[in-house]
């Protein structure tokens, strides 16, 4: 997540309480290369939310 | 985006090929484009949405917005598709600089009513490399620059942002901010996650395997889903009807206040308008707390007799010496217990002396009793009070009522009366606006009706799915893949949950800065004791300082036309300047950098009152990183020219000259700026605009 050294916000805290497998899938949505992803066509956006659901939750 | 350079290449009423570079330079950061009405102000402003967003982004007062090429062009073709309108704009963003070209050619335009148009996006990266996209993918770069529905906040009409500033608008300020600030990477996330093609995908797994009862309720979800879903989406076109309909208006009031006839009423009614906003609020607020009030005390009004009866009974108990006992009976069971009195006196038990003293239990009082006496003793003493109390409140509350539902119907009756009065004007433009105007209001109500009503059934059928998704997640899987469905499912509405958490919570940080972005920059610009706040729910509300009986307090006031246009473009202003620093704001967002934003405005100046026209010119240098302002020479002269003519931030100075076959009458041939002579008109058979730069 955030690795500014700005304060804490508090929508981290909140993160931090979550389950660890709905943290992982927080992280993978909000890295670059989903921001990234949104140039892209949303077929491939789905595939891989998809593709990070089946990974970490088995 | 800093904007460096535009190229019009027949464009509309700008023939041939023009370029103009615009200041760019931090200390040198403003742009002034001096054009006459009906010069190509308008046209210019379009030609850099075209520029951007093709047809789609032009503005709704453009006329005739399917002809981009020039009349005389188009008149004049032999070959329609050799014949080309260019945009070329080269700006800067981040790290990376970009040159787009958008054209259409004659034939493109005829075929698709001026829709299809080709753009080529060359991006300049940091490390010297140039890469080129064409078609959608460029389109979608620009997009995430600065997407489509965020336009008019960096190239605007002055004179139409008053909107912003309305009640109505509420929605389209909240999505501003998430889409400048990157929020909406989060809102669409929630989308994609919830699509048919994820979610979707994960319930028909479950539904695969699990049981007939399960199956039956997952279908049943779904079903449900869908119509919030369909629901949603008309809640959605409703608000932006409402929202679209409030520019309208806006665009309509503006024409009035412009027509000489018309002015001093439709100032009037604009003003009466905000009190009635005001004071319905108010009426509102006052409502609930009527309404509160009698849900939490209302009951005390009832409980005169009560009250009586509970007095009376504690009243005969205390004559009957039963209150307060002089003697606890546990004090009597210890000693009967320890056979011995407190005189030190043996007391055998079922002695003589020992049946004396048990006697003295039916005289002894409880202690249980005692305090339950003196509870319901406090109980009737609160109550008592709370009778008068209430009584009080609600009398006032009632009296305050009256009072707000006495002026609203007077503002009401001297509405109509403005209406009454426009209507009776022998002024053709007038009535044709009245008319407009009365259309608008009838269809304003009836959306929010619509509106009312789609939200009240999308809150039944939302608290349906509730228990049904709960009902669901407690059914038990038998078989590993169900489980593990059930699971990715389950996992992934909490990942929904969380995220739409995230996203309240940053948005009212977010907000919280905006508010005190917003206060700072109003405080600049304002001469009187006026103060600019963001409410809670996205609302911009002018207050001013009034004395009240323990100082001063802030009261709301009724805003104007022009004070409205102010209180939009300090948002505008602030949200830009927040962008820019949108780094240093924290948030669970991965990379997100600051960015900067032009302002790009046509008449900023139109309607504002004098008070804020010479504070708003001095300030323009400071509003936005870059600001390119188009203005005619009567809003110019006076109070603008004096400050920004004495700024030393203005970097690029142009004239918009027009050719025409005869002058209009009120038009004027030159213009003086700087002391010096510029002609603005020049006849000349082919009807054309030429920008000219100036020292």
């Amino acid at each position: 997540m955030s690795e500014t050294t700005s304060p804490q916000p508090r929508s981290l805290k909140l993160f931090k309480q979550a389950a660890p497998e709905v943290q992982l899938l927080v992280k993978n949505i909000m890295t670059k290369e989903r921001q990234e992803q949104h140039k892209k066509n949303r077929t491939e956006i789905y595939q891989t939310l998809l593709q990070f659901i089946k990974e970490s939750i088995q | 985006m800093i904007l460096k350079k535009l190229v019009l290449d027949n464009f509309r009423q700008y023939l041939g090929r023009q370029e103009i570079v615009f200041a760019s330079q931090k200390q040198k950061n403003v742009t002034i484009i001096h054009g006459e009405n009906g010069f190509g102000k308008t046209c210019f402003l379009n030609a850099l949405l075209w520029g951007f967003y093709g047809s789609d982004g032009l503005t709704k007062d453009l006329p005739k917005p399917e002809h981009i090429i020039p009349d005389t062009v188009r008149e004049q073709s032999t070959d329609p598709s050799a014949d080309i309108s260019t945009i070329e704009i080269s700006f800067k963003h981040g790290d990376r600089e970009f040159t787009l070209a958008r054209s259409i050619s004659l034939a493109q335009e005829r075929a698709s009513k001026g829709q299809n148009t080709d753009l080529n996006l060359a991006i300049r990266h940091l490390d010297g490399q140039t890469t080129n996209c064409d078609g959608r993918e460029a389109q979608k770069i620009i997009d995430s620059i600065l997407p489509r529905d965020l336009r008019e906040l960096v190239f605007f009409n002055g004179e139409r942002i008053d909107h912003l500033a309305m009640e109505d608008s509420a929605e389209k300020v909240r999505d501003s901010v998430r889409g400048l600030l990157g929020l909406k990477l989060i809102d669409q996330s929630i989308a994609d996650l919830m699509s048919n093609n994820v979610r979707g995908k994960l319930k028909e797994d479950l539904k695969k395997n699990t049981d007939a009862e399960t199956s039956q309720l997952l279908e049943k979800q779904t079903t449900l889903e869908t119509a919030i879903t369909e629901k949603k989406g008309l809640l959605t076109a409703c608000r932006s009807n409402q929202s679209a309909l409030a520019e309208k208006m806006s665009a309509i009031n503006a024409k009035l206040e412009a027509n000489r006839e018309a002015r001093e009423l439709q100032q009037r009614r604009a003003t009466r308008e905000s009190e009635l906003t005001e004071r319905q609020k108010a009426l509102q607020d006052l409502e609930k707390r009527l309404g509160d009030l009698l849900a939490a005390d209302g009951y005390t009004l009832f409980c005169s007799d009560l009250i009586q009866r509970g007095k009376s009974i504690t009243h005969k108990l205390r004559a009957e010496g039963r209150i307060p006992a002089r003697v606890m009976n546990d004090f009597i069971h210890d000693l009967l217990k320890a056979e011995t009195c407190i005189c030190g006196t043996c007391l055998p038990k079922d002695s003589e002396i020992w049946k004396m003293v048990e006697e003295q239990l039916t005289k002894a009082g409880d202690p249980e009793f005692n305090r339950a006496v003196g509870d319901l003793d406090k109980a009737i003493g609160v109550i008592e009070g709370s009778i008068n109390r209430t009584r009080e409140s609600i009398t006032r509350l009632v009296g305050e009522r009256t009072d707000l539902i006495e002026r609203i119907s007077h503002i009401r009756e001297d509405l109509e009366e403005i209406k009454e009065a426009l209507g009776s004007k022998d002024d053709e433009e007038v009535h044709k606006l009245e008319a407009q105007r009365e259309k608008e209001e009838l269809r304003r109500h009836d959306l929010l009706r619509e509106e009312g009503s789609l939200a009240k059934e999308i809150e039944t059928s939302e608290a349906e799915l509730k228990s049904l998704s709960a009902e669901i997640q407690t059914k038990q899987q038998k078989g590993e893949e169900g489980k593990k469905a059930q699971r990715r499912l389950q996992r992934l509405e909490e990942t929904v949950a969380l995220l739409e958490e995230i996203l309240q919570i940053e948005s009212e940080d977010l907000r919280n800065e905006l508010g005190k972005e917003v206060e700072r920059i109003f405080r600049k610009i304002s001469l009187h004791d006026y103060r600019l706040d963001l409410t809670d729910d996205f609302t911009l509300r002018l207050s001013k300082s009034v004395p009240g009986s323990s100082g001063l307090v802030q009261v709301d006031v009724a805003t104007s036309t022009g004070q409205r246009q102010v209180m939009s473009l300090v948002f505008i202003a602030s949200l830009v300047a927040l962008a820019q620093r949108r780094n240093e704001i924290p948030t669970i967002l991965k990379d997100l950098h600051g960015g900067d934003y032009p302002l790009v405005m046509d008449s900023p100046f139109g309607q504002l009152g004098d008070e804020f026209r010479a504070a708003i010119a001095k300030h323009v240098p400071a509003l936005a990183p870059q600001a390119i302002v188009l203005v005619s020479t009567s809003q110019y002269k006076g109070d603008v020219e004096h400050e920004l003519g004495e700024s030393s931030r203005v970097g690029k100075r142009y004239i918009l000259r027009y050719h025409a076959p005869s002058k209009r009458d009120d038009a004027k041939e030159s213009i003086s700026l700087g002391g010096k002579r510029n002609i603005i008109f020049k006849v000349d058979p082919t009807e054309h605009t030429q920008i000219m730069e100036i020292d």
